[in-house]
């Protein structure tokens, strides 16, 4: 694991803003793993990335759908685990043919799909500090 | 015109069968097995699905005393719902349409929703406003008549059952959340604590709940001990905090198209206090409720049959290229 950048946010304003400014260190085939407890950012951090990336479409929860897809400057793939239980469900959503592809890969509750992401990826992690700040830990993994 | 309705799009297998306006039966196979995981595991339900299609399509006509050969239409979800489940009811019911050679026409789930309101009372003041609030979707319609709705807002980020969903797990109550929450409110003070109530304050008619988990979620992490020794408070006052929100918005929404009446359909609109508060201050405004019954509040198949029939007496069916279409768009409606 490469050295960490760490930001401290005060607002989910500024969330959404570290969530913008580290889009533009994205490019075709990323993928973002983001790890924390409900209520800790994920999604806003998710909105401030979409938007950096110029999504058109609004960017909401696909905790239901598990995928959602928006057009940006490239494909954007937001994904959430937080409904599965075991990583063989992971099999029927055929996540090979969108990671590492055309488009970027954002994964909220990316823990059962962690050994599937077998080349680098970005790993985000949240913690919830106080009412409004959190601390999100950005690396680069460069797993095996 | 006797119709067979079909829905798949999420853990439920149901078919109903209409006869115009009456709703002949409505079958729905819900599966026991996602409460202890938490949620919908979308393998599972489409497996679930495939076995018990047949029997509730069969169990549906068998109740409405109606054999295969005397229905005259078929209608199915297409979308938006969860992919390898939406494809086991548009499969079937594509199989089906080809071996009877009777009409199918494909039916947003959402469009499902918005008809609900009509069944067994088609009468109510119009125009009318329409909240579809779910596990997987919150937004207010406009509707000027059936087939003719606008969507007004949405959601921005969770639907309004998720945010039960995910405060039951964080207060450690059951999934599914709604019931969780209501049943565990009951005996708790909603003033206890103040969450807060997002967008209320804005112009717009978009609904945010993320926030208010968070705020929950924060909260707990403050007083670890609350989620265990103030749970009824706490649940009536995270159930508030929702409730609230969504009545509020509506009534607005009502206010500015004009509405005469308001209605709510999907499943969070089993929710006691929802029905509660929204009698109430939709009567302060001379406003009309409409709330269909419990078994077409949750995913059922009898709105399918109904919204189906209407279009299919409008002359639309659906070709053999009919597919399941997981996030077809809330605003693709009529002939998908």
């Amino acid at each position: 694991m490469a050295a960490a950048t760490v930001i401290v946010t005060y607002s989910s304003e500024e969330t959404f803003q570290a969530g913008k400014e580290f889009a533009s260190r994205l490019k075709e085939g990323d993928v973002v793993a983001l790890f924390g407890p409900l209520g800790g950012g994920k999604t806003t951090f998710v909105k401030g990335m979409a938007a950096g990336l110029r999504a058109k479409e609004p960017v909401t929860s696909p905790t239901f759908v598990l995928l959602n897809i928006y057009s940006g400057n490239i494909p954007i793939y937001h994904f959430d685990f937080y409904r599965l239980e075991k990583a063989s469900q992971l099999e029927a959503l055929n996540l090979d043919d969108y990671l590492y592809g055309n488009g970027i890969c954002l994964i909220e509750w990316p823990e059962l799909a962690l050994p599937l992401l077998e080349r680098s990826h970005y790993q985000v992690r949240f913690e919830i500090r106080g009412e409004n700040e959190r601390k999100i830990e950005i690396a680069a993994s460069d797993k095996n | 015109m006797k119709v067979l309705g079909i829905e798949t799009s999420c853990d439920e297998t149901a078919a109903s069968v209409v006869d115009g306006e009456a709703v002949l039966s409505s079958i729905v196979s819900s599966q026991e097995v996602h409460g202890k995981y938490g949620g919908i595991v979308p393998e599972l339900a489409a497996r679930e699905q495939l076995t018990a299609i047949r029997p509730v399509v069969r169990a549906a006509l068998a109740e409405a005393g109606v054999e295969i050969a005397a229905i005259e239409g078929l209608a199915v979800t297409s979308g938006p719902g969860l992919a390898g489940s939406l494809a086991v009811g548009v499969a079937f019911a594509k199989s089906l349409a080809l071996a009877s050679g009777k009409p199918l026409v494909g039916v947003n789930h959402l469009e499902g929703h918005l008809f609900s309101v009509f069944i067994e009372r088609p009468d109510f003041p119009m125009p009318a406003v329409v909240l579809i609030a779910s596990g997987g979707h919150t937004a207010l319609f406009s509707v000027a008549e059936k087939g003719k709705a606008v969507l007004l807002g949405q959601t921005v980020d969770d639907a309004a059952g998720e945010a039960f969903d995910k405060g039951a797990r964080l207060l450690g109550l059951p999934y599914p959340g709604g019931p969780s929450i209501q049943k565990a409110a009951e005996k708790g003070n909603p003033k206890a604590v103040e969450f807060p109530r997002p967008m209320l304050k804005a112009e717009n008619l978009e609904f945010s709940f993320a926030g208010l988990k968070t705020a929950l979620a924060v909260f707990l992490q403050k007083h670890p001990e609350a989620a265990k020794e103030r749970r009824a408070d706490l649940a009536a006052a995270y159930q508030e905090a929702i409730v609230e929100t969504l009545v509020e918005k509506s009534l607005s929404a009502a206010e500015r198209v004009g509405a005469r009446t308001v209605a709510v359909a999907g499943g969070v609109a089993a929710n006691r206090r929802l029905r509660e508060l929204l009698s109430l201050r939709a009567e302060r405004k001379g406003l009309s409720v409409q709330i269909p019954a419990l078994p077409y509040c949750t995913d059922n198949a009898a709105m399918i049959a109904f919204t189906g029939a209407f279009y299919l007496q409008l002359g639309k069916v659906s070709g053999p290229e009919l597919e399941a279409t997981p996030n077809l768009p809330l605003f693709s409606f009529a002939g998908v």
